[in-house]
């Protein structure tokens, strides 16, 4: 029983504090569950167009490895390949599994298979050079168009003027399923091709390759330089109006739109250095530009965390202050730096625009092997995916980015678990 | 009386401040080699920052400025051509909160001796590190455990592991700013009889909040306030017949 | 001085002053009870005094016990501490002050003949001097004044001259009257006893000085001085 007036007053206001509590309960659980819809949204959105990118529809034709046509140099080298008759053998078994005679026929039958399948014969017959010589099974990707076909994006019930697909090709195609020779399986192309024209053989690789490289090369001049210029800052530099100034630029470069580091690797890389566009080390060194105020500003926290009673100590026995500061400061905020380091990756490894200004948007077939080879990278792979109008490059610009995003969680997730090993009481 | 014997730290008219505003004015004190000395008085009188003047610790505190002498053992240690590093092995200091660095306790005791050079091989330094552990008080208790983390003792143990490390530079004077503020009861006590002990060895000087705790170690206690020197006797007197009013009235509680 | 920021400290100093004031006026007022009856004759108050003694005995316990709390509580330094540890000391005296009022009063009450009027002139100077000298260093004490103690040294001088003078005429008398030896010989015992009371009160003097200035000294007597 409220005995004291002020327990009286305090039980009287009681009501309506809870009012306001659950009030602002009520918000937070609307808020969180707006968040979670829409999440969900977007995850089923991306999901629905990007999963079945990660398969594709096969052929299974038989072909007959005759070793004089396919290996007319007989050392089984790439050039007597690439000069050997893989396209026609391919198109051979094409025209024998579907039985076309006529001219017409002919030609509407070899579009079904996909353009690349020679590649893919003559990589065959590289890994098994035993199995010349012999009617082997062999699996080859259907053309884009007749995997849209077996999607159902291309319908029968379309008039055959605004298909891409005839009425024959449709009937080829129904009677190799029939036949049993159709199967949906995981799509190496997309992991193991790289940029191509042709929808159903593009691929991710180069484009990720591409990635890696540049984000080593930024990694390897921004977080040397970052953590540097923290600890320098942090620890060694004088307070005054200059390091004011500069502490106030580093912060604001943060915030900069990173189209103006493009623009400026743009004009002093490319155009005052004379580097070549469109190779991972300037792309590297635009991203290391845009990375380095992140890693500083998340470096000089972690130094600024360590209390000042290691750093006492330190001094107190009689160490100096560069002593002090890399044998002790430096290794409690290593965690913190690194973490700040990954978050500031990620981000790189998701950028468009400034890739795009210093032109690492040209179509490049060729996988990088260095960096100083051209290259392109995941989200401009997704950007230049996204013009094309086929259906399969709708689906695979979806699974790139699923893909893209994988890679984001990964490394957002070892920055979590690098915290947390890492971390240490003090 | 003061009378005192072999001096090991000379302050000559020592002003500190920090920007404009004065924190120390004008102290004169001379203290005793191998005994300890305790500096008492209100919160903000100086008491740490005239402390800290005799390691040079003041100097990580970019406004700070230091007027007068202080002479360690003869040397006045703000010369120019001093360096503040090996001074700080000669006069080491144990904070009020334990600081262990977050390393094992070898490490800890370690880390002195090596960057000072005092040792060049690992039995060596292993002998240092045990005398050391030993001298505080505290090898019994952690031989068997020597690279577990420094940071997972007891409070107590923490600060004597801090003493041990103080210790294994070989200091002459040990600075002991509120050492056992942050303990128990019989941790604090453990740390008085310690002190006692180093005391036959090392020139002490505690600052302490405690008057009973100043009462029962030194044998010399200057009372500061407001940035003077009020007064410094033998610490018997001082607690029971002082001279000055204003450390009467502070001795006995009749102003903070 | 100021107050102490704790202000049950200074209740508590407070009351152990108040304390000894209370003792050292009753002690104060029985002695000059009990001398007054003696030189008249009257042995109305002998019982009171008598019993009343088991109560000074009582306010010396309860000063202990309270300067013993004091001790353990407040651990009292400086000019607090001279406080407490000459608390202790006053009590004491004071409480021997009171034995031997009792066996003034009990003398009184034995007292079989009246006394000779040289001897009741000379008691009743001595007693006189003894509870003024006792008065003053009770108030010098409660006042803390240092400034009255030197009186009190010298009318002390003066208390043992008396003595000696009195123990004459007292031995002259009991050589010319014989009949009244023990009456005569219980009045040396007064002598005795009342420079004794003298010496107490020198102590609390002593005590004063030791408390307001933190000296300890023990002024010489005239006896230890002259070889008597």
């Amino acid at each position: 029983m409220p005995s004291t007036k002020t327990e009286q007053m305090v039980m009287a206001s009681l009501k309506a504090r809870h009012r306001k509590e659950q009030s602002f309960k009520l918000l937070g659980i609307a808020a969180i569950i707006m968040a979670l819809f829409f999440l969900v949204t977007l995850m089923t959105s991306i999901l629905s167009k990007g999963l079945p990118g990660f398969f594709q529809y096969y052929v299974t034709l038989e072909v007959e490895l005759e070793r004089e046509r396919l290996d007319p140099a007989g050392d089984l080298s790439d050039q007597s390949l690439f000069d050997g008759q893989a396209k026609k053998i391919i198109q051979e078994a094409v025209l024998a599994k579907t039985g076309a005679k006529k001219r017409n026929e002919k030609k509407a039958a070899r579009k079904l298979v996909s353009n690349g399948s020679d590649l893919r014969l003559i990589s065959f017959v590289q890994a098994n050079p035993e199995l010349l010589n012999s009617r082997q099974s062999v699996k080859f990707a259907l053309d884009d168009d007749a995997d849209s076909y077996f999607r159902g994006f291309v319908k029968k019930q379309t008039p055959e003027k605004q298909r891409r697909l005839s009425d024959l090709q449709i009937a080829y195609l129904d009677q190799m399923q029939a036949d049993g020779l159709v199967s949906y399986e995981i799509s190496d192309y997309l992991f193991f091709g790289s940029a191509s024209r042709n929808a159903e053989m593009a691929g991710i690789k180069g484009a990720a390759i591409g990635s890696l490289l540049t984000l080593v090369v930024c990694f390897v001049i921004a977080f040397p330089i970052g953590v540097a210029t923290a600890v320098y800052l942090e620890e060694f530099a004088p307070k005054n109006k200059i390091t004011e100034l500069i502490e106030i630029n580093i912060n604001n470069l943060a915030a900069v739109p990173s189209v103006v580091f493009g623009i400026l690797g743009l004009a002093i890389f490319i155009n005052i250095f004379g580097m070549p566009r469109s190779i991972p080390l300037v792309g590297g060194m635009v991203l290391a530009l845009m990375t380095l105020p992140t890693i500083i500003i998340s470096s000089r926290a972690a130094i600024k965390a360590v209390p000042p009673s290691i750093r006492d100590g330190a001094l107190g026995v009689g160490a100096s202050k560069v002593q002090a500061t890399m044998h002790h400061v430096v290794p409690l905020a290593i965690p913190g730096m690194l973490t700040g380091t990954i978050i500031g990756m990620a981000q790189a490894l998701g950028e468009t625009a400034p890739l795009l200004m210093i032109g690492m948007v040209a179509f490049i077939v060729d996988i990088p092997g260095g960096v100083t080879d051209p290259g392109t990278v995941l989200p401009v792979q997704i950007f230049m995916w996204a013009d094309f109008a086929e259906r399969m490059f709708i689906q695979k610009t979806s699974s790139a980015i699923i893909i893209l995003l994988l890679f984001l969680i990964v490394m957002n997730g070892g920055a979590i678990w690098l915290r947390k090993k890492l971390e240490r009481r003090w | 009386m003061l009378e005192l014997g072999e001096v090991i730290v000379n302050c000559a008219d020592v002003s500190v401040f920090y920007g404009d505003t004065r924190a120390i004015n004008n102290i004169s004190i001379d203290i005793e080699k191998q005994s300890i000395t305790a500096f008492i008085g209100p919160s903000g009188c100086g008491k740490s920052t005239f402390l800290r003047t005799i390691n040079r610790m003041n100097d990580t505190i970019d406004s700070c400025r230091i007027e007068g002498r202080v002479k360690v053992d003869g040397e006045d240690i703000y010369a120019p051509s001093v360096d503040v590093v090996p001074l700080r092995a000669k006069v080491g200091m144990v904070f009020q909160k334990p600081n262990p660095f977050p390393k094992s306790i070898y490490e800890n005791v370690a880390y002195g001796p090596k960057i000072h050079g005092l040792s060049n091989n690992k039995n060596h330094l292993d002998e240092i590190v045990e005398k050391a552990l030993t001298r505080a008080g505290l090898w019994a208790e952690v031989k068997d455990r020597l690279h577990d983390s420094g940071t997972g003792l007891s409070g107590g143990q923490q600060q004597r592991l801090c003493i041990a490390r103080t210790i294994a530079v070989e200091p002459q004077i040990i600075l002991m700013d509120e050492p056992c503020s942050a303990l128990d009861p019989i941790a604090t006590s453990k740390i008085e009889a310690l002190m006692s002990e180093l005391s036959a060895e090392y020139t002490i000087i505690i600052v302490t909040h405690s008057m009973q705790q100043a009462a029962r170690v030194s044998k010399r206690t200057a009372f500061f306030h407001l940035g003077d020197l009020i007064e410094y006797d033998s610490t018997d007197t001082i607690f029971t017949n002082p001279k000055e009013q204003k450390t009467e009235d502070y001795i006995t509680g009749r102003f903070g | 001085m100021s107050n102490h920021i704790v202000e049950t400290y200074d209740e508590d100093l407070r009351e152990l002053h108040l304390l000894i004031a209370h003792m050292g006026k009753d002690v104060s007022t029985a002695l000059e009870t009990t001398c007054n009856d003696l030189v008249k004759g009257d042995k109305g108050s002998a019982d009171d005094v008598i019993e009343h003694d088991k109560d000074i005995n009582a306010q010396e316990l309860n000063i202990n016990l309270k300067a013993q709390k004091l001790l353990a509580l407040r651990a009292p330094m400086a000019s607090d501490l001279r406080v407490v540890l000459t608390s202790i000391q006053v009590a004491g005296n004071l409480e021997r002050v009171g034995d031997l009022t009792k066996n003034i009063a009990k003398i009184n009450r034995k007292m079989g003949m009246s006394l000779p009027a040289n001897i009741a002139n000379l008691v009743k100077k001595m007693s006189g001097l003894a509870t003024e000298i006792l008065r003053v260093s009770i108030s010098a004490y409660s006042n803390k004044e240092e400034n009255q103690t030197q009186k009190i040294f010298d009318d002390d001088v003066t208390l043992d001259k008396q003595y000696k003078e009195l123990s004459k005429a007292i031995l002259r008398e009991i050589k010319r009257d014989e009949d009244h030896l023990e009456d005569l010989a219980h009045l040396l015992f007064v002598t005795r006893h009342l420079e004794r009371i003298g010496d107490h009160a020198k102590n609390i003097a002593e005590a004063t000085i030791y408390m307001c200035s933190g000296e300890m000294n023990r002024f010489d007597s005239l006896e230890d001085n002259q070889d008597v």
